[in-house]
C-alpha cells in the first residue's frame, strides 16, 4: 500500500485550507475550498484501492475475484454533489457582494465587529 | 408503524418539491398554509415516533436492505428516544417560526418556503440518521438551505457576508468530519454506527481511531458552536431573519450538540469507558471556557440579536460540560437544558423579531424607552431573561440541578459556578435590554458591536402595530418550558432516555451488546432544590439592574468603570473581528488542541 496517495491527500487538505486563510479575494476562497475537498476525495477513493484489485463489476469475473471498494466511491460521488451544490452558494454570493460594494476581499466585508 | 421514519423525512422534501413546482404563480397564504399543515404532520409523525421507541428502538433499514451474515450495507435510520425528541424539538420550532412568520414577512422570498421545508426534512433526518455517511449528508442537507436562508437579504452587503462565513466554516467542518468518518471507515470497514461501536469495542484507541474521533467531533462541534469553533453563530445571527434565527438557534445548534453525543457514545463509547479523563478534561474544559465567554460577551452587546447568538453559545457551552461529564444525570440533565433552552432561545428571538417589526432597528441604544407601549412584548422577554438566568421551577433551572447532581457524581462539583456564571451573564444581559427598551432605565449603553450602518428591516418599514399572532407562538413556547420544569417523573424519565443513548446503538441494529459506558443502573434520589435557580436569578437581576443604574454615578467614576471595563473586553471583541481568516486559523488551533489533548490522554492513561 503506497503512501503517495494519503500524502497527496494530505497536502491537498492542508494547502486548501492555508489559502482559504490567506485568500484575500471571494472567489479565489472558494476555489481553495474546492482543493481542500479534492483532498478529501483522494483520500476516500486511495482507502478502498487495493493493488491489482478488479473493477466492482462481476459481469463477466466470478464472485472471488478482488475488487476495490464501491463504497468509498459512492462516498466520493456524494462528497462531489454537496461540493458543487456549496460552490455554487457561495459564488453566487460572491457575485452578489461584487454587485453591491464593488469588492470581492473578506476582510473589507467582515459582517459586524465584537 | 412501518414506513413513518422514512416518511417523516420524504414528506416535507416532496412538499417542498411542490412548492418549487407552482411557486411563481402561488399566492402566498396558498404557501404559508401548506407550509405550515406540512411541518404539524411532521410533529404528529415524531410524536408517534417518541411514543413508539419509548419502549424499543426502533430501527429502519432505509429500501430493506436489512444486515445479512452480520454485515450491513443499507442505512439503518435508528430512532431511541432522546432522537425523536430532538426531530420532534425541531418540527415544533419550524412550526412556530412558519406561525410568526405569517405576518413578520410583508413579502416573503419566493423561495422561502421551499428551503423552510428542506430545512427541516434535514434536521430531522440529522436527528434519525443511525449511520456515520448518512449523519454526514443529512448535515449538508441540513446546512445548505440554512447558508441561503441566512443571507436571504441579498442587498444588504452585511447578510452576504455573514452568509459566506456561515457557509465556508460549516463547510470546512463538515470536510473534516468526513476526512474522520474516511479514517474511521478505513479502520473498520462499516459506516453503520451500531456496527462501528461494536468493531471498535475490544480494541485499543490508537493514534488513527484517536484522530478520526477528533475530526469527527469538530465536524459537530462546529455546527455546535462549541468555541473555538464558534465564530460564525454571532455573525450568522446578526443578519439572518427573525424567523431563520429561531430555528437556527432553536434547533440547529442544539442538533450539533446532540449529534457530538449520539456519535460519541455510539462508535466510540467503549473508548470513552477507557480513557473517561481525557474525553471529561477536553469536553469540560471547552464546554466551561465556552460558557464563560458566550456569558461576558453577550453582556457587551447592544445589537440584540448579536446578544441573543454570545448567549446561545454560552448555553451550548454548558450542554456540552454536561455531555462530557459521561455521567447519565449529567446527560439527562444536559437533554433537558438543551430542549429548555431552544424554547426559551426561539421565543426571545420573536421578540426580537417584534422590536424589528415596529421600529426597524434592534440596537438596543436606538430602542431605548421606545417599547413603553409594548407592555405584553416586555412581560415576554422578561420571562424569557428569568427563564435564561435559570428560575426555579422553570425547565432550564431543572436541567442545571441534574448537570450539578452529575457533576458532582464526577468529582466536579466547581462547576456549579460555571452554570451558574452563564446563567446570570447571560439572564442580565436580556433583562437588562429588556428594561433599557421597555422601561427607559440607563442611560446610553457603551461598549458593543456596532450594528451595520444601514440595517435594512426585515420587514417593509416600520409598522404601527403588532399582529397578536405574532405574539402567540412566544408565548405558547414560554408557557411550555415553564410547565417542562413542572411535569412530574421528567427528570426520571430523562434519565433512562441518557442510558439508553449512552448505551449506544450496537444492541439496536444487532450488532452486539451494549457498550461498556453506563455504570450506575438506576436514578438515585434527586431532588430538585429551589436555591441554586433562585440565586442565579437574583444574580442575573442584580447584574441588569446595576448595570442600568450605572449613569446614575458622578462622572467621572463612570468614566473609570466603562474605561475599565472596555480594556478588559477589548481583547474578546477583537478576538471577534468577523475575518473569515482568523475564524479558519482558529478551526485549525482548536483541530489541534483536541488531537494532542486526547491523544495525551490516551497516552497518559
Amino acid at each position: 500500500m503506497s503512501v503517495v496517495p494519503f500524502a497527496v491527500a494530505g497536502w491537498l487538505v492542508v494547502w486548501g485550507l492555508v489559502g482559504m486563510i490567506r485568500s484575500t479575494r471571494l472567489i479565489h476562497l472558494t476555489v481553495c475550498l474546492g482543493v481542500l475537498q479534492a483532498g478529501t476525495y483522494v483520500l476516500l477513493i486511495s482507502i478502498g484501492d487495493a493493488a491489482g484489485a478488479h473493477v466492482p463489476l462481476y459481469a463477466e469475473v466470478s464472485p472471488d475475484t478482488a475488487a476495490v471498494d464501491p463504497i468509498v466511491q459512492a462516498m466520493t460521488l456524494t462528497d462531489i454533489v454537496v461540493g458543487a451544490t456549496v460552490t455554487a452558494v457561495l459564488l453566487a454570493l460572491a457575485i452578489q457582494a461584487d454587485k453591491h460594494r464593488r469588492t470581492t476581499d473578506p476582510d473589507e466585508l467582515s459582517p459586524m465587529k465584537g | 408503524m412501518g414506513d413513518l421514519p422514512a416518511l417523516a423525512i420524504a414528506v416535507p422534501l416532496v412538499v417542498a418539491a411542490g412548492l418549487l413546482a407552482i411557486s411563481p404563480k402561488s399566492p402566498r397564504l396558498l404557501a404559508d398554509i401548506i407550509m405550515a399543515a406540512t411541518v404539524a404532520a411532521v410533529v404528529a409523525m415524531c410524536a408517534v415516533l417518541l411514543w413508539a421507541s419509548a419502549q424499543n428502538t426502533v430501527v429502519y433499514w432505509v429500501g430493506g436492505w436489512i444486515p445479512r451474515h452480520h454485515i450491513a450495507v443499507g442505512i439503518p435510520l435508528v430512532i431511541d428516544p432522546t432522537a425523536a425528541a430532538m426531530a420532534l424539538l425541531a418540527a415544533v420550532m419550524v412550526l412556530a417560526s412558519a406561525i410568526f412568520s405569517w405576518r413578520y414577512f410583508d413579502v416573503a422570498g419566493e423561495l422561502y418556503h421551499v428551503l423552510m421545508l428542506c430545512f427541516l426534512a434535514g434536521m430531522v433526518g440529522f436527528a434519525f440518521a443511525g449511520d456515520i455517511f448518512t449523519l454526514f449528508v443529512f448535515f449538508e442537507l441540513m446546512s445548505i438551505p440554512a447558508f441561503v436562508l441566512t443571507a436571504t437579504k441579498i442587498e444588504e452587503v452585511e447578510a452576504l457576508s455573514g452568509g459566506f462565513n456561515f457557509a465556508v466554516i460549516n463547510t470546512a467542518g463538515g470536510l473534516v468530519m468526513l476526512l474522520g468518518i474516511a479514517l474511521i471507515y478505513a479502520r473498520t470497514g462499516t459506516l453503520s454506527m451500531g456496527h462501528l461501536g461494536a468493531a471498535l469495542a475490544g480494541t485499543r484507541a490508537d493514534g488513527m481511531v484517536v484522530v478520526a474521533f477528533v475530526f469527527i467531533s469538530v465536524g459537530l462541534f462546529t455546527k455546535a458552536g462549541l468555541v473555538p469553533f464558534h465564530f460564525w453563530l454571532a455573525d450568522a445571527h446578526a443578519v439572518a431573519p427573525t424567523p431563520v434565527c429561531v430555528v437556527l438557534s432553536g434547533v440547529m445548534v442544539e442538533l450539533g450538540a446532540f449529534a457530538v453525543a449520539r456519535v460519541d457514545f455510539a462508535v466510540f463509547g467503549s473508548q470513552l469507558a477507557d480513557h473517561t479523563t481525557a474525553y471529561r478534561v477536553a469536553l469540560v474544559g471547552a464546554g466551561a471556557f465556552a460558557a464563560v465567554l458566550g456569558g461576558l460577551m453577550s453582556l457587551g452587546q447592544r445589537h440584540l440579536k448579536r446578544l441573543l447568538a454570545q448567549s446561545t453559545v454560552s448555553h451550548i457551552g454548558v450542554i456540552v460540560t454536561g455531555i462530557g461529564l459521561l455521567e447519565p444525570t449529567a446527560v439527562a440533565g444536559a437533554g433537558i437544558y438543551l430542549i429548555a433552552h431552544a424554547l426559551i432561545k426561539g421565543a426571545l428571538f420573536m421578540m426580537a423579531g417584534v422590536l424589528l417589526h415596529r421600529f426597524g432597528t434592534v440596537d438596543a441604544n436606538e430602542l431605548a424607552g421606545r417599547g413603553k407601549r409594548m407592555r405584553w412584548v416586555g412581560v415576554l422577554l422578561a420571562v424569557g431573561g428569568l427563564a435564561l438566568a435559570g428560575l426555579p421551577p422553570i425547565g432550564l433551572a431543572l436541567g442545571t440541578s441534574l448537570i450539578h447532581e452529575g457533576a458532582r457524581h464526577a468529582g466536579a462539583g466547581w462547576l456549579v459556578v460555571v452554570a451558574v456564571f452563564a446563567s446570570v451573564t447571560t439572564g442580565a444581559a436580556v433583562l437588562r435590554a429588556g428594561a433599557h427598551v421597555f422601561l427607559g432605565w440607563g442611560g446610553r449603553e457603551g461598549a458593543g458591536a456596532s450594528t451595520p450602518e444601514h440595517e435594512e428591516p426585515e420587514t417593509r418599514g416600520p409598522h404601527r402595530t403588532t399582529p397578536v399572532v405574532m405574539l402567540v407562538p412566544a408565548a405558547v413556547l414560554l408557557a411550555a418550558v415553564v410547565a417542562l420544569g413542572l411535569i412530574p417523573g421528567l427528570a426520571e424519565a430523562a434519565y433512562r432516555a441518557a442510558l439508553r443513548l449512552m448505551g449506544g446503538m450496537s444492541e439496536a441494529v444487532g450488532a452486539g451488546p451494549a457498550s461498556a459506558m453506563v455504570t450506575t443502573a438506576h436514578f438515585g434520589p434527586f431532588k430538585s432544590s429551589p436555591w441554586l435557580g433562585t440565586a442565579s436569578a437574583a444574580g442575573a437581576v442584580v447584574v441588569a439592574v446595576s448595570s442600568l443604574g450605572m449613569h446614575r454615578l458622578p462622572r467621572r467614576l463612570q468614566g473609570a468603570v466603562d474605561g475599565a471595563i472596555a480594556t478588559a473586553m477589548a481583547p474578546l471583541h477583537r478576538l471577534h473581528s468577523g475575518k473569515i481568516g482568523d475564524q479558519l486559523v482558529w478551526l485549525a488551533v482548536g483541530i489541534a488542541t483536541l488531537v494532542l489533548v486526547i491523544a495525551i490522554g490516551v497516552v497518559g492513561c
